[in-house]
């Protein structure tokens, strides 16, 4: 059989009823246009989501004292690494850049002048080596005001968010109050030095920084640190990397465990996860929308048709030829909608990569705890846009299957006499 | 020599739980190139025999062979193979496909046949100038007259050198002008190609120009001679 032009007989004769095949395509294009710019804007929220989380906050891999992650959450300082020197020396030796973290829980207290009203605000401090931060870190990029932290520096800086609520400004004084390693309280008298300004709205709302160096002497780390985080391509980060990584450590320190950002990263995953259900929900609806619509199409084509395709057998054309025949109209009309959609999302799409929506204010006002930008952008995902359009054609066609075989089952003699 | 020859053939229909007897026992012999037309009341068989002979449907009991092929021990894509290599049909209605063209309708049976383009469009176009119709090959069905359109009816029908042409009543939607120079062009082409014809119909004129008419009542041959 001649496949061109029964291909090009598929696509007429979508024109016979141009205002139906419009009308069925548009309702597919509306829902995969929406489906497409839905996925851009989860893809483009987990992208900045990832990126952010492991520029600013967890790192691509974190070594941590095996005990310390059932405990992460109370930041506990005596599931520490004990010997950081002899973990980084081992991580130099492989050209992987790491810095060492003391993370854990704090009260900032401000009672003194110039702040503007006396309070206390929990806050996740975390001590820095400023030198190997930087190298494992975007933070000092960031800095909003004041200056990032040096070695010896006897100040603290705020989160951006953090710095809005408390009032705080560059040069005010405040205490930071924690447990040292052993359990008990420690104070330390510190000035705000820096407010950094990151993409993560958890960073800028809960984190203050301080000198390792004065954590350390203060909260009696003895040199321990309950974080080494490696840099590496987030991208690049496998099981078997991981684990090969993991075994290398133990020679530096026993019970040590190599997290990757998959993992220490797994509740802004989960969220991210949880939206793409509702992007299966609404692709589910276009589909039922194609499905409904094609089909319906499809049994209006057949029952108007019915003397022509019993013409058409009588002519010699195989029931299996005309099934392909019929079921490549509904395909087309499939296609028709999907690239219509595909068209249609993509000025819209470039829209949202480019320009986004600000959420900044949500974020401020809601106060969300994840790495997200203030701005939310969309991204290109060109394995789903033609996935979509396949799909929408491929649905299609599956949909017009019962009608088409009913069709076909008539005997052509019936066909023939059909008004 | 016989083109069709058709022994003792039996049909029956259910109208609900009773069986309707179309054809109670044919037997005929058609000529290759005869222009025959096979007429009778409604209700005598006559398109009955003609969906038998188009190997549309399956008879009950008899025999029937067209060109030496036994039509009724085909299956089902074994008789649409026979109708896309050895029949023509023209309908009542022409059945042309709008979406069309003249010539693409034309073309139809030919790329069935899956011949070269260049064949196709030869074809084609020396069929629509034997019937007129060559400077409208472009056209699209509806925008031609009815006549016209049985005459493109015609030529697709003709296109494929088929060696029998079944018309069912080809000339009921046509003025009484128009069926008398559609039957004119038929009888040019039955004369020129050596096609053999076979009409189902109620109209006296295509019985006058038949060179045999068959008559059935009831499903059984009453009369089989010359019309006049």
């Amino acid at each position: 059989m001649n496949a061109r032009f029964f291909l090009g007989l598929a696509f007429r004769n979508l024109t016979r009823h141009k205002r139906r095949t419009i009308l069925t395509a548009t309702s597919m294009a509306a829902g995969l246009a929406m489906f497409i710019l839905f996925d851009s804007l989860l893809t483009g929220l987990q992208n900045d989501g990832v990126r952010s989380m492991v520029w600013y906050d967890t790192g691509a891999l974190q070594v941590q004292n095996a005990a310390y992650w059932d405990e992460k959450d109370s930041m506990p300082l005596d599931k520490a690494i004990e010997r950081p020197d002899k973990v980084l020396a081992l991580l130099d030796s492989k050209a992987l850049k790491a810095a060492p973290r003391a993370v854990f829980q704090g009260e900032l207290v401000v009672n003194q002048d110039p702040w503007p009203e006396s309070g206390s605000a929990r806050v996740r401090v975390v001590a820095i080596d400023p030198t190997r931060d930087g190298q494992v870190f975007r933070l000092k990029d960031t800095v909003a005001e004041g200056k990032w932290l040096s070695e010896d520096s006897g100040g603290i800086v705020l989160g951006y968010q953090l710095a809005k609520d408390l009032g705080a400004k560059i040069g005010y004084p405040l205490t930071v109050v924690a447990r040292t390693k052993d359990g008990a309280y420690q104070t330390m008298d510190l000035r705000v030095s820096g407010i950094v300004n990151t993409p993560n709205a958890a960073v800028n709302r809960l984190n203050a920084y301080i000198s390792l160096e004065i954590a350390d002497e203060i909260l009696y780390l003895g040199g321990s640190v309950n974080q080494i985080v490696v840099a590496y391509d987030e991208d690049a980060v496998t099981d078997a990397f991981v684990s090969r990584l993991g075994s290398d450590l133990s020679q530096a320190e026993s019970g040590l465990s190599v997290l990757p950002w998959k993992t220490t990263g797994a509740d802004f995953l989960a969220f991210v996860q949880s939206r793409s259900g509702l992007s299966r929900v609404l692709l589910f609806i276009v589909f039922i929308i194609a499905a409904v619509g094609v089909s319906n199409t499809m049994l209006m084509t057949i029952l108007e048709r019915t003397r022509e395709m019993g013409m058409l057998r009588a002519q010699g054309m195989y029931d299996k030829e005309l099934t392909a025949s019929l079921q490549l109209e509904a395909a087309a009309i499939g296609l028709i909608g999907g690239v219509l959609g595909l068209v249609l999302s993509l000025p819209l799409n470039a829209f949202l990569v480019n320009t986004g929506f600000d959420l900044s204010w949500m974020i401020e006002k809601v106060g969300v705890d994840l790495p997200m930008a203030g701005r939310l952008r969309g991204a290109w995902h060109p394995r789903i846009m033609f996935t979509a359009v396949a799909a929408g054609a491929f649905l299609s066609f599956l949909v017009s299957v019962v009608p088409v075989r009913r069709a076909v089952k008539m005997s052509v003699v019936e066909a023939l006499r059909h008004n | 020599m016989s083109i069709i020859e058709i022994r003792g053939v039996h049909k029956e229909y259910l109208s609900g739980d009773e069986k309707v007897p179309a054809l109670r026992g044919v037997d005929l012999n058609i000529e290759r190139g005869q222009f025959i037309a096979i007429a009778g009341p409604s209700g005598s068989g006559k398109t009955t025999l003609l969906n038998l002979l188009g190997c549309l449907d399956s008879l009950d009991s008899g025999s029937i062979h067209i060109d030496s092929a036994d039509v009724a021990a085909m299956d089902s894509k074994e008789r649409a193979r026979f109708r896309r290599e050895k029949l023509g049909f023209v309908f009542q209605s022409y059945n042309l496909i709008p979406v069309l063209s003249v010539l693409e309708n034309v073309a139809f049976p030919l790329r069935l046949l899956d011949l070269n383009e260049k064949e196709v469009k030869m074809r084609c176009m020396e069929i629509l100038a034997e019937v007129g119709l060559a400077d409208k090959a472009a056209r699209l069905p509806g925008r031609l007259s009815g006549g016209q359109q049985q005459r493109v009816a015609v030529a697709r029908a003709l296109v494929k050198r088929p060696a029998l042409v079944l018309a069912d009543e080809p000339t009921a939607n046509l003025d009484s002008a128009t069926g008398s120079a559609i039957l004119d062009m038929m009888k040019a082409m039955n004369e020129k190609h050596g096609t053999t014809f076979v009409f189902s119909t109620h109209d006296k004129m295509v019985m006058d120009r038949a060179t045999r008419l068959v008559m059935l009542h009831d499903g059984l041959i009453v009369s089989d001679g010359s019309p006049s």
